[in-house]
């Protein structure tokens, strides 16, 4: 089975699914920045 | 073609706001023990109790989906958890029950929102097809699950103490949804789809899905994924606090309440990693799928949905693997190394969490809702298990290898057992499928036998 045999949203479906991906890296990323630097409390207030 | 894309909206959207209800409590405990005077425990019950309402209500939601259609079901549950989210906002005691008592009741409403979760399971899968079902309920449910991390983010920060007001809008929201949902959700792609799902209601069919033995390996597959993510959730910030004292000290976090924020800030890595991995881990299921890959020789490899079942088994091989690493780097008392192996482990839970639901709807999917209230409500109370275990071990960092080995390693066991089937596993179970089920044939969707 293909990818030809896939609709069109599925293509959409898979840059959503990444970008939410590239999301939760980022929120890891800028969480434990903060938090490493002391600033965690900025995401709490 | 674009009304499954509609379809797969309405219950995301749908989703994610019922998840922001369930958690928004917990956003404002704070605020809401300061206003009532409460004290810890209480505050902890408040917390908790929306996790004991899941399991009875999930399989009921799961059930109703079948038989009045996921749209209906959906509106239901938005229209009352959203009347008494409202409700909740003026909040007074009536009769013998006291102001807080009585947010309480109403909260516990609100918060069983969360059951709608297998409604929107099933409505995806009377929607789209086999090879692309594991995208499709990733997306569903990564996205929606994420409702319970920005609502923590977010809600406190718009609203900051006036916790009454954000009560107010999210069930006006709510209620908004709930008439778009009515409005233009359709239960299935056709009518045949929607009447064989209907038709596998019975009780004999809910005690047929109930005892198949894939049906019970999922169900504890999903209870060693989601139900450990619920449960991380409420643990870690105070084993973050307790275990790495020091560490966080050392930080620069002094102070209850700053010790509790950067608990809070590491919690949260693993919830947001668990929820926003969840829909790639449903494409790697279509993937595996599409290349047919079995590279695990103890399961079966000639079904249909093979390469699924092992792809949810290398999930569950390593959410075992990192709960001994994170009792490791708790043991060498590594901050850091504790805190990127949580963010891994994260990525593996919603691997397990994807995967088991990229199954789900293909082994049953003639009974998509009673399957996934099932797999998705019983195993909740993993939620109310791991922190019992986690607390009681003289260590507070070993508990993760100690839920590993004692509980993992046998489910693991009973998965390979359970899918070792070479023939289809819905004969396998305790009593035959004719006497669940009797001699009749039952109603499958039209068009893909």
């Amino acid at each position: 089975m293909g990818a030809a045999d896939h609709d069109d949203w599925y293509r959409w479906g898979k840059v959503v699914l990444y970008g939410e991906m590239v999301l939760a890296i980022l929120v890891t990323l800028f969480s434990l920045y903060l938090a490493f630097t002391g600033q965690a409390g900025f995401l709490a207030h | 073609m674009t009304n499954k894309i509609e379809q797969l909206v309405l219950a995301t959207v749908a989703f994610f706001w019922a998840f922001l209800l369930w958690f928004s409590t917990a956003a404002f405990s704070p605020s809401i023990g300061e206003f009532y005077g409460l004290t810890t425990g209480q505050l902890a019950l408040l917390a908790s109790s929306a996790i004991w309402l899941a399991p009875p209500g999930r399989v009921l939601a799961g059930w109703a989906a079948d038989r009045l259609g996921a749209h209906n079901v959906f509106t239901i549950i938005l229209t009352y958890s959203g009347l008494v989210s409202i409700a909740s906002a003026y909040a007074s005691g009536v009769a013998f029950l006291t102001d807080f008592q009585v947010l309480f009741i109403e909260r516990m409403v609100v918060a069983s929102a969360g059951v709608s979760f297998v409604v929107g399971i099933q409505h995806v899968a009377q929607w789209f097809d086999e090879h692309e079902i594991g995208t499709a309920e990733g997306l569903y449910a990564g996205t929606g699950n994420v409702g319970a991390g920005v609502g923590a983010l977010l809600l406190p920060r718009i609203y900051g103490t006036n916790f009454s007001e954000a009560f107010l809008h999210l069930g006006v929201v709510a209620l908004i949804i709930a008439a778009v949902y009515k409005w233009r959700g359709q239960p299935a792609k056709d009518l045949a789809t929607a009447e064989a799902a209907r038709e596998n209601t019975s009780l004999g069919d809910t005690l047929f899905v109930w005892t198949r033995f894939a049906a019970i390996a999922l169900m504890l597959a999903y209870a060693m994924s989601f139900g450990l993510e619920i449960a991380m959730n409420s643990w870690l910030p105070s084993y973050y606090a307790q275990g790495f004292d020091d560490a966080i000290a050392d930080l620069g976090f002094t102070g209850t309440a700053a010790i509790q924020t950067a608990a809070g800030t590491f919690a949260a890595v693993q919830s947001f990693n668990a929820s926003l991995f969840r829909p790639f881990s449903g494409y790697m299921s279509d993937l595996w799928q599409r290349k047919g890959w079995t590279p695990y020789p103890v399961l079966a490899t000639n079904q249909s949905y093979s390469p699924r079942v092992h792809w949810l088994m290398t999930a569950l091989v390593l959410i075992t693997f990192a709960m001994v690493a994170l009792t490791l780097a708790g043991l060498a008392g590594l901050l850091p190394a504790s805190v990127v192996v949580l963010a891994v482990f994260g990525v593996t839970v919603s691997f397990g969490t994807g995967g088991v639901f990229a199954i789900v709807p293909v082994i049953f999917e003639d009974r998509p809702g009673t399957a996934s209230g099932f797999i998705g409500g019983v195993s909740t109370s993993g939620g109310i298990v791991y922190p019992l275990v986690y607390g009681y071990v003289p260590n507070i960092h070993t508990g993760y290898a100690v839920v590993a080995l004692v509980v993992f390693v046998p489910i693991m066991c009973f998965y390979v057992w359970a899918m070792r089937y070479e023939e289809t596993p819905r004969d396998h179970g305790f009593g035959s499928a004719r006497r669940w089920l009797g001699s009749e044939t039952t109603a499958s969707p039209g068009g893909d036998d």
